[in-house]
């Protein structure tokens, strides 16, 4: 199935987007977890403070659908 | 650009107003509180262009004028306002009023900003900067009304709450006024006072809202009808339109204007940073309780934005705790959040709220605030402090009415509250038996809400920081993680260029956090000042002059201070000494080795000898001589490197941690 | 001919002012909010919430403009003539959610003309365009 991935600052270049600026696309195999899907592009979970999916927060253990979209939100850097 | 759609709607008949070009509004005022004079002089443009405005112009004025024994609660500190070239200049969160002084804390150079509405509001007014000197024999208040500037009776305020205070000041003078007060707590000396805006923006640190009122000036109420013109409006707008645009679309803005700052306690909890009970430990049981999500859930009223900013980070909310008033503020934001939250062991979201407020209105630093108060609880938990030194009243951890008392005691100075209203440092002084070790501070001033014992960088960050233990100039805890926190090799050149590229917005009198979250480079942002200003530099240059500035206010601090710069570098012996007893990173900590050993790599980055004093080559290098003449005078100039100093000092770690 | 106005969505407006900004760049060329045709009422500190205030196009201040300086256009916008308006201020309070200001470098009042520019940039949805289909008869 395919999911994508979405994230600014600095996650976006670990996510390497190449749908758009900000998107990556992944065919993967369905019934995984968030934590699944970043462990399989080697992005440590540290990094995400937030994940977001149609503007519900999500966690780790979450199994995305089909074509959905998972937003990744980095940890504020101070303020 | 002309106007769409309307015919005769453009611009018409503009009379020759001010002297404003370039991004600056083109007056500034000179106001003696001793004697009430009021001088007028054309802002000093070549001052800010050196200097860049804002933090930068601060700190020279202070090198330049303040001597070098002042009491900073007496006449000869002067309490500087100033809104630097791009606040109010159609620029994203252009809204920064940038506040300076001795400060009480550190006896050095300090230096506060606010969002809101306020700096814009002053150069609309007219004016860039406002330096007040002397001390007003009765408490007054500023007031600008475009060319109209007086210093007004403020009898009738004095003693209110800052959040009190501003509506009535509205309605006495006008809703358009934008106005920003201190507290009683400022007015009664207690040296972590804050100044108040907006019903909730806060120019929090080093206790600028202290000096304000040592100077006995209660408040500022601007009003200001006229325009700002910059060097070249029609691509100012081009680049600000396409950046507004861009940004509207970016992934994380969303949970940015949901949440603001509040959503990161769940996240520095999860990785075990997050200062719980007086930073004994990193992990706090009840920190969902206490996260952006059940700011939002129970108590949020509305999004609240500084001048120019789509981000509206700020979250008007209702504190509700039952037998109290319910009260209105904006925040908690992260910092208040951990400080005033698992800090002191609070485990209900209105109960955080309701400090916030309590600490707003009374006008004391929300962050201070909680450090004082959590060492307050420190020291009853150990048995320091009893309840015959509270009134009868217990200090424990987690109860909100014990905070609120303490913090009553603390305003107004009663007992013990005298101690704990120099800050951390000063009341360990005084109660003493040990308990120096866990006044989470530096230089005498309280940590930011990180916990940097499993976070290197972090750590060096807080003790090398010109302001005390703050993490404005420099935050790498997401660096820390990437690169190993058991290791502390190689995070100097990070934090040093951290310490450079974050004051700019400083100076610049723009919003970090804005700029700095949402993938907008920095050579973007340059080129918005360059259309703002038309100064033409690049950002290699920017980055000198901040390095610049750092030099200079680390020789004042020499000044002041008289001894070497590795003396005031340590933080609290809790850093080295305490493990990290529970959560996930529980039985890790920095040594004292590894503190020496980080010191030592942080001042060869900066061509700084062992001792932490600058040596001539780098000063000579910043164009800051007199200072290294200054400082060689005081045996404090550094003593030359070995192998010289680097070419460049700080380097940028990828990826942008900014 | 369609006519367009400024909606509002009550509950949304987080007090920026960029709409405010952007007004006074468009007709002005510079940075002046006290030279925008809109305002925003905050309401502080209770209950906490802001309220924009834009023109509603309706045409009071054609009514009692003693100049005859004011006059409908076919989508619906009230424009002011320059130089027919004295700066007599007699339509400031006909218009009842207080949209027209005077300013001191000008010698004319300043009333919405319908550009949009502010519902362009206004991020949170408080202040929109909202296009109204032509009707049969005018």
């Amino acid at each position: 199935m395919t999911v994508f991935l979405k994230a600014g600052g600095n996650l976006r270049a670990m996510i390497k987007p190449d749908v758009d600026h900000y998107t990556r696309k992944l065919e993967i195999e369905g019934g995984k977890s968030i934590g699944e899907i970043l462990e399989h592009i080697s992005l440590n979970p540290a990094y995400v403070a937030l994940m977001y999916v149609d503007g519900a927060m999500k966690d780790l253990s979450y199994k995305p659908a089909d074509g959905e979209t998972i937003t990744l939100q980095p940890p504020v850097s101070g303020g | 650009m002309t106007a769409k759609g309307a015919k005769g709607a453009t611009g018409a008949k503009m009379a020759k107003r001010s002297t404003s070009s370039g991004g600056l509004a083109g007056t500034t005022l000179r106001i003696d509180l001793t004697t009430g004079r009021i001088k007028r002089e054309p802002t000093d443009t070549k001052l800010m262009r050196e200097w860049f405005g804002g933090r930068g112009v601060v700190a020279k004025i202070l090198y330049d004028e303040v001597p070098r024994d002042a009491d900073p609660f007496g006449p000869e500190n002067l309490f500087i306002m100033t809104a630097g070239v791009m606040s109010g200049c159609f620029i994203p969160a252009g809204a920064k009023i940038e506040f300076g002084s001795i400060s009480p804390m550190t006896n050095g150079h300090g230096d506060s900003n606010m969002g809101g509405h306020l700096g814009p509001a002053l150069k609309f007014a007219g004016y860039d900067t406002v330096i007040f000197s002397g001390i007003s024999p009765k408490p007054v208040y500023l007031f600008i009304d475009d060319d109209t500037v007086e210093l007004r009776d403020a009898s009738k305020y004095w003693g209110m709450g800052s959040l009190d205070c501003e509506p009535l000041m509205k309605k006495d003078l006008g809703e358009d006024f934008e106005i920003a007060t201190i507290g009683p707590a400022a007015e009664n000396g207690v040296r972590f006072s804050c100044i108040t805006h907006d019903f909730g923006r806060q120019a929090g640190r080093t206790g600028q809202g202290a000096v304000m009122g040592s100077k006995k000036l209660k408040a500022v109420a601007v009003r200001g009808t006229g325009g700002i013109v910059v060097h070249d409006l029609d691509k100012l707008t081009e680049h600000v339109t396409a950046i507004i645009k861009r940004t509207q679309t970016h992934p994380n803005m969303a949970p940015w204007q949901k949440y603001g700052t509040s959503f990161f306690v769940g996240w520095s909890n999860k990785n075990a940073v997050l200062p719980t009970r007086n930073f004994q430990t990193t992990y706090f049981e009840d920190a969902e309780a206490i996260d952006g999500p059940e700011l939002v859930e129970k108590c949020f009223i509305s999004h609240k934005a500084c001048s120019g900013c789509w981000m509206n980070c700020g979250k008007y909310v209702k504190a509700e705790v039952p037998g109290k008033e319910k009260v209105f503020l904006e925040g908690p934001e992260y910092e208040t959040g951990a400080l005033c939250g698992s800090n002191l062991g609070m485990k209900d979201i209105n109960h955080v709220a309701y400090l916030n407020w309590l600490m707003d209105n009374v006008g004391m630093d929300t962050m201070s605030g909680g450090g004082v108060v959590a060492f307050g609880m420190e020291c009853f938990q150990r048995g320091l402090i009893g309840t015959g030194d509270l009134e009868g009243h217990t200090l424990k951890w987690g109860s909100v009415e014990d905070a609120e008392h303490f913090v009553d005691m603390i305003v107004h100075r009663r007992g013990i509250g005298e101690y704990f209203a120099g800050g951390t440092k000063r009341a360990a002084e005084k109660i003493g038996r040990g308990s120096e070790k866990f006044a989470m501070q530096v230089k005498g001033m309280e940590m930011s809400g990180y916990d940097g014992r499993y976070a290197p960088g972090m750590m060096l960050s807080y003790m090398t920081c010109d302001i005390g233990a703050h993490h404005n100039r420099s935050w790498t805890i997401t660096v820390d993680m990437a690169e190993g926190q058991d290791k502390v090799e190689g995070r100097a050149k990070v934090v040093v260029y951290l310490q450079h590229i974050r004051p700019l917005f400083d100076c610049w009198c723009i919003c970090r956090l804005f700029w700095g979250e949402l993938d907008i480079e920095p050579e973007e942002i340059v080129q918005t000042l360059n259309d703002i200003t038309g100064w033409n530099i690049d950002t290699a240059e920017a980055l000198k002059t901040s390095e610049k500035m750092w030099n200079l206010v680390r020789c004042h601090y020499l000044e002041r201070n008289r001894a070497d710069g590795r003396t005031f570098d340590y933080p609290p012996a809790r850093a080295w000494e305490d493990k990290i007893p529970s959560g996930p990173n529980a039985g890790k900590g920095l040594t004292k080795d590894q503190i020496e050993t980080m010191l030592n790599e942080y001042y060869a980055c900066r061509g700084w000898d062992a001792k932490g004093n600058p040596t001539r080559e780098v000063l000579h290098d910043l164009k800051l001589d007199f200072a290294a003449d200054a400082i060689e005078k005081l045996g404090l100039l550094g003593t030359p490197l070995p192998n010289g100093i680097p070419a460049v000092r700080g380097e940028r770690y990828k990826p942008k941690a900014f | 001919m369609e006519r367009k106005r400024i909606k509002i969505t009550q509950g949304k407006c987080s007090g920026c002012r960029l709409c405010l900004q952007i007004c006074a760049i468009a007709h002005y060329h510079e940075t002046n909010p006290k030279k925008a045709a809109l305002r925003i009422e905050a309401h502080f500190p209770q209950p906490g919430i802001f309220k924009p205030k834009v023109c509603v196009q309706c045409g009071k201040c054609m009514e009692v403009c003693p100049e005859g300086a004011i006059s409908r256009r076919d989508d619906g916008a009230y424009i002011v003539d320059f130089e027919k308006c004295t700066n007599c201020g007699t339509c400031i309070p006909a218009c009842k959610p207080g949209v027209i200001f005077q300013h001191r470098d000008l010698d004319h009042v300043i009333i919405c003309d319908n550009c949009f520019r502010c519902t362009d940039l206004c991020n949170t949805g408080a202040i929109t365009m909202f296009i109204q289909p032509a009707k049969e008869s005018a």
